[in-house]
């Protein structure tokens, strides 16, 4: 549940100025400021907070989607930010705050700092929101299916289904962004045998379109599914395809160097 | 072997290398991925201390000559073994001597310890890239050497020192002699024209990167 004491120490913000604007909440825990950027000046500690009862998640979804006009899937990751600050241990929001670099793809060196902003900035958005400011004092970041999984929202995850899942794969494919995709993948596969879901898993790997594949994704599919391939029986089709595609791609040698092992 | 992947300094890493060092009194390994742009440094730094943390990008390391697939999944690992060390609340890897090759990191992640007692920071970068069906080692030669059951000693004794558990230092104690992959040889495994490597080759490249590695290229901190 949101507090007024976790309000306030949110608005404890100091404003800095660097190759892009950043805020960093002020508490005992947080990261201290970046060092390559000036401090310009601090926000005042407004009543905002006092404005604000506190709220659970699910009201401020709602409260959010209706001011913000975003989606469901995309309120339930705000709700879900929200949720994470309640936490407020340093090493969970610290943690998360890294994840949440990576679904706002900030490409400089501030990345722990500009995280903070990321998941402060939603969490300021909804306060604006609940507080009845109908002009936000700031540009709420876009969050779309994928940042949610990037954010690491497990609630959300498990709500989606495989198709959802592989077109966010498809999609991080077709602009290269192997990485996200590659963490995406590990990171549901890696859920799913561990409840032992290998009915899920398995109807993921059928359903794989590899053709929408580069070569590495495909082979993070069979690296990552190897250790339960007993139980998935989809996988040796699976495989077969995969290795006929290397073979075209890549050639026999380089195909038998990076298959060989997982068959 | 191929000298030139040995780099003194890690800043142009591109997407991975394997870590080498020295330290106040012997040599440490690790894992060098680039997360976000951001080059990080992955590893066993003691009993139940994995380290993640920015690299400074003045380690030295050997960059291996991998696929793109491989790279992939190797830092992908990684990223998955990070997160759930993060989400565990940083649960320790223990440290021991003996590579048991029934310990092996899980389809989820998680390090399976099997008829192990735990890794070393050498054992831990290869059971990494094992996770990824990268073989670093090819362990059927490596004989016991005096030298290595001398280093054995020291380290229990710094187990002792830094309070590791008395009852699992006398398991570790229990294993020895064992063999021992030394932390320079897995990462001149890298520097081969093709892995695994075996035991001649990895001893004498280990030994060229000692040679060339100067004491003061920073410490394990324990």
């Amino acid at each position: 549940m949101l507090t007024d004491t976790h309000v306030d120490s949110i608005e404890r913000t100091t404003m800095w100025v660097g190759p892009m604007q950043v805020g960093v909440p002020r508490t005992d825990t947080w990261l201290p400021p970046p060092q390559n950027v000036q401090r310009v000046s601090e926000t005042p500690t407004k009543d905002v907070s006092r404005r604000v009862p506190a709220a659970q998640p699910d009201a401020l979804s709602l409260l959010t989607m209706k001011l913000l006009r975003v989606s469901e899937v995309q309120t339930t990751c705000l709700a879900d930010t929200i949720g994470r600050f309640h936490a407020s241990k340093s090493t969970v929001v610290i943690y998360e705050a890294k994840m949440g670099a990576s679904a706002a793809t900030f490409k400089n060196p501030l990345q722990e700092s500009d995280a903070v902003l990321w998941l402060s900035l939603h969490v300021r958005a909804i306060l604006a929101a609940k507080a009845g400011e109908m002009t936000l004092p700031f540009k709420l970041p876009r969050i779309s299916f994928l940042n949610a999984y990037r954010l690491g929202s497990e609630s959300l995850k498990d709500a989606r289904n495989e198709s959802d899942f592989l077109e966010a794969i498809y999609s991080l494919a077709k602009t290269n962004e192997t990485q996200h995709a590659t963490d995406m993948i590990f990171y549901r596969i890696d859920k799913l045998l561990c409840k032992a879901e290998f009915e899920q898993c398995d109807g993921l790997l059928r359903q794989l379109d590899i053709r929408r594949l580069p070569t590495s994704l495909m082979r993070s599919f069979l690296t990552i599914t190897y250790p339960a391939k007993d139980k998935l029986k989809s996988r040796t089709s699976l495989f077969a395809s995969i290795r006929e595609e290397f073979i075209r791609q890549r050639g026999e040698a380089k195909t038998k160097r990076l298959l060989d092992g997982l068959a | 072997m191929r000298g030139e992947r040995f780099n003194f300094a890690s800043q142009d890493v591109d997407k991975i290398a394997i870590l080498i060092m020295r330290t106040a009194d012997g040599t440490h390994t690790g894992i060098l991925h680039r997360k976000n742009g951001t080059l990080f440094r992955l590893g066993l730094a003691w009993h139940e201390r994995l380290e993640s943390t920015p690299a400074s990008g003045r380690d030295p390391c050997v960059i291996p000559e991998l696929e793109p697939e491989e790279i992939n999944d190797i830092t992908g690992m990684c990223r998955l073994i990070e997160t759930l060390w993060s989400e565990s609340g940083h649960a320790g890897i223990p440290y021991s001597f003996r590579c048991d090759p029934t310990t092996h990191f899980s389809d989820t992640g998680d390090l399976i310890l099997g008829e192990g007692l735990g890794l070393t920071c050498s054992t831990f970068v290869i059971k990494v890239f094992e996770k990824a069906k990268v073989s670093l080692l090819n362990f059927t030669d490596w004989p016991p050497r005096a030298s290595d059951d001398e280093r054995h000693r020291q380290l229990l004794e710094l187990m002792r020192k830094t309070r590791v558990p008395a009852d699992h230092i006398a398991k570790v104690e229990g294993e020895l002699p064992c063999i021992r992959f030394r932390p320079e040889e897995t990462a001149a495994a890298g520097m081969a024209d093709s892995i695994p490597v075996n035991f001649t080759t990895a001893e004498q490249a280990g030994r060229w990167i000692l040679e060339i590695l100067t004491p003061n290229n920073g410490h394990v901190r324990i």
